[in-house]
């Protein structure tokens, strides 16, 4: 006599991606009860967070375009305190650590908020103990990049100086974990920031001012250290994706979304056409989520199902899962069908709630 | 003008190996390649060291061959060779009559061979299938195609030989019908060059024929496409065989922490550009899959191919592929053509390399009157360090990173120890599929005899980029290792990248799903979109 | 193909476990779970000999394994890899040692005044130090010596087997009769007469003492799960190990593999038997005006089952209960004794402590009991068992 617990949502999110938040939050939005599983975070925590319109599928949009999906998208980051900043049919400019330039309709303000190939000296920002942010090498490569491109930006590399007792960390996640949690260490890098900040429009570090941080925070920072600061994404982990997540999933809790994360689904239970809720793999027993209606948004690489045969009753599936992009424009797909998924499973949901 | 008195063209095995031997019968020579060493088949094959068993019932000759040179690379290059042993698994569904043809040959061959049960069978490989009927040991081994032929060259130059990679092989002078000397253009920097020589070999394989025309003369080669897949795991210990008439996908070689599925055989208009259908690697698992089961659900880490440079005299007809020998031809132009100095080394396979390097400079020896004989079946390439070498490996790298630098480095594990030890930040692991270290890097892009030019090079000398990420992580740091160093300028360093990863990309494309699709997503995630490697859209945007 | 090998090709090298590890946050030369694992595993393939130094720093919390999106599994590939760990000195001595807490356990419980004392006593402590490499900063926990009294026949149908665990048997038997004197309320109790569960075995590599847990706890509690009862475990790593482990390691077992998953399918935690399963109280629960600072133990998290005993104890009328939020309280069990982790576990747990300070609590509640024992060491704060809260609200 094996009982396996149940809990009941009004909406399920399965997926914790960019597109998987964008729908919890859109059918939180609505008043509904909803809960939110994911085996683990996907590519939006990997990645650096921005977002390119340009080389969407011209067939996705619709007549009245994407102008309430966009708006909901930088409401809601704004409130999550990871402000994005751009417009449709604008491009920003935002440096990689291969010293190019990465195209983004939409960013994050840990990029800046200017254009960095406008400004007269920008510093490119060593830290000792990071291998795979050479600062020197950007400099180079975007010194050689604008005066190719007839730009009389300077661009110089120093090495940061940390006065810290202890070893400094070795892993730009490592680091972004003490500056959260040991307020000493915290000033002591945004002090060492501030002595190479001197004469620079622009510093350009690693992505390392924490994984918590919001952008009043990250503010609060340029402030002190008294100069803009570009924060660059690094290989994996990656503290900038990580950022976007915390502050989503933090976001996601204060509006009441129920987060589940860090077990796989067993299974989807349908009936007929109809789903009604998941089996959680949780150990010993399984777990059963039952909810009104369902939004799926797994990924390009969903092992759960072949999300184009549910579109019929109650499932809504969004975001990299309806299989249309490629990783140039996964998250645009993200924020423009998430949003619609997530309204309309709220629809049913919001009966469900009723009864 | 530089001058010498050989030059060797094509920098595969046989030709590492004619450095070789020449150099100890203190004959000059220079060896040029228009890419890094082992580029062409020699670098795209199985890494097999065949027992000879593979041909005990087709061709007795070339089994004979293959157990006497197996035997002799297992001394002399034994840092290269992993004695993983082999067998040949005699399943159900194959000619039972041919198992007893094949004992027989092999006893006939001179090849150790030894009965084992199902159930032994199963004990040495519990991936076999639990069907089969019987298997037999065999003495083959897994070779490392590129470190045997850079423990070739690195030995040759050591004494005072000379080659050059990215060095192409325009035209070949000729004065009154004899060799006098070859132009080259090297490859990275575009200048021309010039080398005076008495002799030119051509071993360069799959463009045999092609070198062959600078001298106004035809050397017939066909080239033969097989396809070869690495699995993420290793699924065998041993070669696994299948033991029946030569086919498709009918080996399984292990290869360090992974193992290598193949192959077919596709006669193909030349060496380069080569593609392999997904049809055919979907045949090659399922086929392979018969032979080890767990084969039918394993990552493909990538797909690759070489061409088979074969022989294909007139007198073979329109025969392809396996039917051709594998056996190996030494063409004296002088005598055949009229063009004197001029002699071409074609076919074979990588484990009667040696072999081959060993006719051809006897008849170089000949020519130049050099009395001396052949010694290396004696003589070691590369030794490994005494116990007190890997003992202080290990007191500055973990256990396996030491194991996996002694087997690559064999007595040069003592310069990547001192480097350590100078600076301690060279321990850090790099590759973490393959565990290179950021010494191991710095080594092969500076110190060795033997230097790797580009990122690709790296990767051939040190397994960088083999593993699981297939380059995601270890190319991008490998780069920044060779920025650092001076080796490479910003630009060229990003510019090695692209060719970098867009190779490693090729390889693994064939899949639309699967893990290795979303391990290249990933790749791509980063790579193409994040940090914009291939530097798209300029031009200027609104900004504030 | 093997399940462990067909897992081993799920890895994508995102490297999303290493972002969730405790251990790499505050270690910088630590591996961490991607190169210990998943890398190491295919080497390990090869019959190439790697052990690390750096296996034993892993405190099998299991976070890798919950944040990969791939489902790998590195801490079981460490486990087993620790396993294989040769145990030299006297380190690894001392780690066989606390491999098995049953047998200390039984000595100790003997005379258990006089163990108390021994083994809290300064020189004896510096011994520790000397011989074992024990670190002197925390005292041993006192093994108790009340005896545990149960009713005969309780007031509804549910039969419960109590798994209690060798710190709550040998260590604290006043949250024994705690928790007893809850289940009474909701069925018949029976102590479960098992060894340890395997934990501390499993967390040192000792694979013998591991293989011993399993069997014996098996072969005794299948038999009452097979006569309809089930089985209540108020230790979280113990119902984590029940849950989640047995079944795994004895995935190679026929026979074992499915008696393992019978009693996996039928163990609860306290507080999620509690919620699920038991009906509320017939007697009122008085109101407690108290701040409780809850900790969720890392092997609570991976049991998928929420928390439970924030809602139970909320149930309480006037009980504030706020959850830390913290990740790990840095003490894994047996590993906060060892001299050479002793700080790695203090600074681990400095988030924790932090957490508690500010909120200033009346006492902090965790249902692990090592997790009590480093918060009190951290902190200074008072740490209990939820069901000791319950208790007193139930019989005030």
């Amino acid at each position: 006599m094996i009982v396996v617990a149940t809990r009941e949502f009004d909406v399920l999110v399965i997926g914790e991606g960019l597109a998987g938040a964008m729908a919890a939050a859109a059918a939180a939005g609505e008043g509904c009860r909803v809960g939110l599983v994911a085996k683990g975070p996907g590519m939006f925590a990997l990645a650096d967070g921005c977002i390119d319109f340009e080389k969407l599928d011209p067939h996705l949009e619709p007549e009245e375009g994407f102008e309430r999906e966009i708006e909901f998208f930088l409401t809601t980051t704004a409130a999550a305190g990871c402000e994005y900043r751009g417009r449709l049919g604008e491009r920003i400019a935002v440096p990689t650590l291969l010293g190019t330039f990465r195209h983004a309709t939409f960013a994050p303000l840990c990029f800046g908020e200017f254009d960095p190939r406008r400004l007269t000296n920008v510093t490119v920002v060593g830290f000792p103990t990071f291998f795979d942010f050479d600062a020197r090498f950007i400099a180079e490569r975007l010194m050689s990049k604008a005066r190719v491109e007839g730009r009389q930006t300077n661009y110089s590399a120093r090495q940061l100086h940390i006065s810290w007792q202890g070893e400094l960390p070795h892993l730009e996640i490592e680091f972004a974990a003490q500056f959260d949690r040991n307020p000493q260490f915290r000033e002591a890098v945004v002090k060492a920031l501030a002595s190479v900040a001197a004469s620079a429009d622009l510093l350009i570090i690693p992505g390392v001012l924490g994984v918590n941080t919001t952008t009043e925070e990250l503010r609060d920072i340029w402030g002190y250290v008294g100069c803009r600061i570009c924060e660059v994404a690094s290989l994996p982990p990656s503290v900038l994706g990580m950022r976007l997540l915390r502050r989503l999933e933090d976001l996601l809790t204060r509006t009441g979304v129920e987060l589940l994360t860090g077990f796989a689904l067993s299974e989807l239970c349908m009936e007929g056409e109809h789903c009604r809720g998941v089996l959680l793999d949780t150990p010993g027993r399984p777990r059963r989520l039952e909810a009104e209606a369902v939004v799926v948004a797994t990924g390009a690489f969903s092992h759960l199902l072949d999300a184009r045969g549910l579109m019929e009753t109650n499932v809504f599936v969004c975001g990299g899962a309806l299989q249309l992009s490629e990783p140039r424009t996964e998250n645009a797909i993200a924020i423009v069908t998430a949003f619609r998924a997530g309204t309309r499973a709220a629809k049913l949901g919001v009966q469900h709630a009723r009864r | 003008m530089e001058k010498t008195q050989v030059v060797i063209v094509g920098g595969g095995a046989t030709g590492a190996g004619i450095l070789w031997d020449l150099t100890l019968r203190e004959v000059q020579a220079v060896l040029l390649d228009k890419a890094d060493l082992a580029n062409g088949a020699t670098g795209r094959c199985h890494g097999l060291l065949h027992s000879g068993a593979r041909y005990a019932v087709k061709d007795p000759d070339a089994a004979s061959e293959c157990i006497r040179e197996n035997t002799i690379l297992r001394k002399v290059a034994r840092p290269c060779v992993h004695e993983t042993g082999g067998l040949f698994v005699h399943l159900p569904q194959d000619d039972a009559s041919f198992v007893a043809k094949w004992v027989e040959g092999c006893a006939k061959a001179g090849i150790p061979t030894e009965h084992l049960s199902r159930d032994e069978a199963l004990a040495f490989e519990p991936n076999l299938p639990h069907d089969l009927v019987e298997a037999y040991t065999c003495p083959d081994a897994n070779i490392d195609p590129f470190q045997i032929v850079a423990a070739n060259v690195e030995a040759a130059v050591a004494r005072g030989a000379a080659f050059k990679t990215y060095a192409e092989v325009t035209a070949i002078r000729l004065q009154n019908g004899k060799v006098t000397g070859v132009d080259y253009r090297n490859c990275l920097t575009g200048e021309q060059h010039s080398i005076g020589c008495e002799l030119v070999i051509n071993a360069s394989g799959g463009w045999a024929q092609q070198t062959a025309g600078m001298a106004g003369v035809d050397v017939p080669v066909r080239c033969d496409r097989g396809a070869l897949l690495i699995l993420n795991q290793r699924l065998v210990n041993r070669v696994v065989n299948r033991c029946r008439k030569p086919g498709d996908a009918d080996i399984v070689v292990p290869s360090g922490p992974v193992c290598i599925l193949g192959t077919s055989s596709v006669t193909v208009p030349s060496p380069e550009n080569l593609v392999v259908p997904p049809e055919e690697v979907q045949a090659l698992l399922k086929l392979g899959a018969e032979l080890i089961p767990a084969l039918a659900e394993a990552r493909v880490l990538r797909v690759f191919t070489g061409a088979r440079p074969l022989y294909a005299p007139k007198s073979t007809g329109g025969a392809g592929g396996r039917e051709i020998s594998r056996g190996f031809a030494l063409l004296d132009h002088e005598q055949t053509d009229h063009v004197a100095g001029f002699i071409s080394i074609v076919g074979g396979k990588l484990t009667t390399y040696r072999l081959m390097a060993q006719v051809t400079a006897d008849l170089v020896c000949k020519k130049l009157g050099v009395k001396a004989e052949c010694s290396t079946d004696r003589v070691p390439l590369r030794t490994y360090p005494d116990d007190t070498a890997f003992r202080e490996a290990l007191g500055v790298l973990s256990p396996a990173v030491a194991q996996k630098a002694h087997r690559r480095m064999g007595n040069k594990l003592t310069e990547l120890i001192a480097a350590i030890k100078r600076e301690p930040a060279l321990a850090e692991v790099v590759c973490e599929c393959e565990l290179v270290t950021r010494g191991e890097i710095e080594y092969v892009l500076k110190s060795s005899l033997v230097p790797a030019q580009t990122l690709t090079d790296v990767g051939r000398r040190t397994r960088m980029g083999f593993g699981t990420c297939q380059g995601t992580f270890c190319g991008y740091r490998t780069m920044l290792a060779g920025y650092r160093d001076g080796k490479w300028s910003a630009e060229q360093a990003v510019a090695y990248l692209r060719t970098y990863m867009q190779e490693r990309w090729k390889g693994q494309q064939w899949a639309p799903a699967g893990k290795q699709a979303e391990q290249l997503n990933l790749s791509h995630e980063l790579f193409s979109v994040e940090y914009n490697l291939q530097d798209e859209g300029t031009g200027d945007c609104c900004g504030d | 193909m093997r399940e462990d090998d067909r897992k081993l090709d799920y890895c994508l090298k995102c490297t999303d476990c290493d972002s969730a590890c405790p251990v790499m946050r505050v270690l910088p030369n630590f591996s961490g779970p991607k190169a210990l694992g998943p890398d190491l595993e295919r080497i390990r393939k090869e019959g190439i000999a790697c052990d690390t130094a750096w296996l034993e720093y892993c405190m099998l919390c299991n976070r890798c394994e919950m944040i990969c999106p791939n489902q790998v599994n590195p801490a079981e590939m460490i486990a087993h890899a620790k396993m294989k760990q040769p145990k030299r000195g006297r380190a690894g001595f001392r780690d066989r040692l606390l491999a098995g807490p049953d047998l200390l356990g039984r000595l100790c419980s003997v005379a258990p005044l006089f163990s108390n004392f021994l083994l809290r006593s300064k020189p004896t402590r510096w011994l520790m130090s000397k011989a074992l490499r024990i670190g002197t900063e925390r005292k041993f926990p006192k093994y108790g010596w009340q005896r545990v009294s149960i009713k005969k026949n309780g007031t509804s149908p549910h039969k419960i087997v109590f798994f209690p665990g060798c710190y709550i048997r040998y260590n604290d038997p006043h949250l024994m009769q705690a928790v007893i004197d809850i289940l009474q309320l909701h069925g018949s109790v029976e102590i479960a007469s098992t060894t340890c569960c395997g934990v501390p075995a499993l967390a040192n590599g000792v694979r013998s003492e591991l293989l011993h847990a399993l069997d014996t706890n098996v072969e005794r509690l299948l038999p009452a799960v097979q006569d309809g009862a089930r089985i209540v475990v108020a230790c979280t790593s113990c119902s984590h190990m029940l849950k989640a482990e047995y079944p795994r390691l004895l995935s190679d077992d026929p026979q074992r593999g499915t008696m393992a998953q019978i009693i996996a399918q039928n163990t609860y935690d306290l507080g999620e038997f509690l919620l699920e399963i038991g009906e509320a109280p017939a007697a009122k629960l008085k109101p407690m005006k108290v701040r409780l600072a809850y900790h969720a133990p890392c092997h609570l998290k991976g049991q998928g089952i929420g928390r439970p005993w924030v809602q139970l104890l909320r149930s309480i009328p006037q009980v504030e209960v706020r959850d830390m939020g913290a990740e790990c309280c840095g003490m894994a069990g047996t590993f906060g004794f060892k001299e050479e982790k002793y700080r790695l576990s203090m600074d681990i747990g400095e988030d924790l402590f932090s957490a508690i300070r500010a909120y200033n609590p009346d006492c902090a509640v965790s249902e692990c009991g090592t997790c009590r024992m480093q918060i009190e060491h951290g902190t200074s704060v008072e740490a209990l068992h939820p069901v000791e809260i319950l208790h007193r609200a139930l019989s005030r």
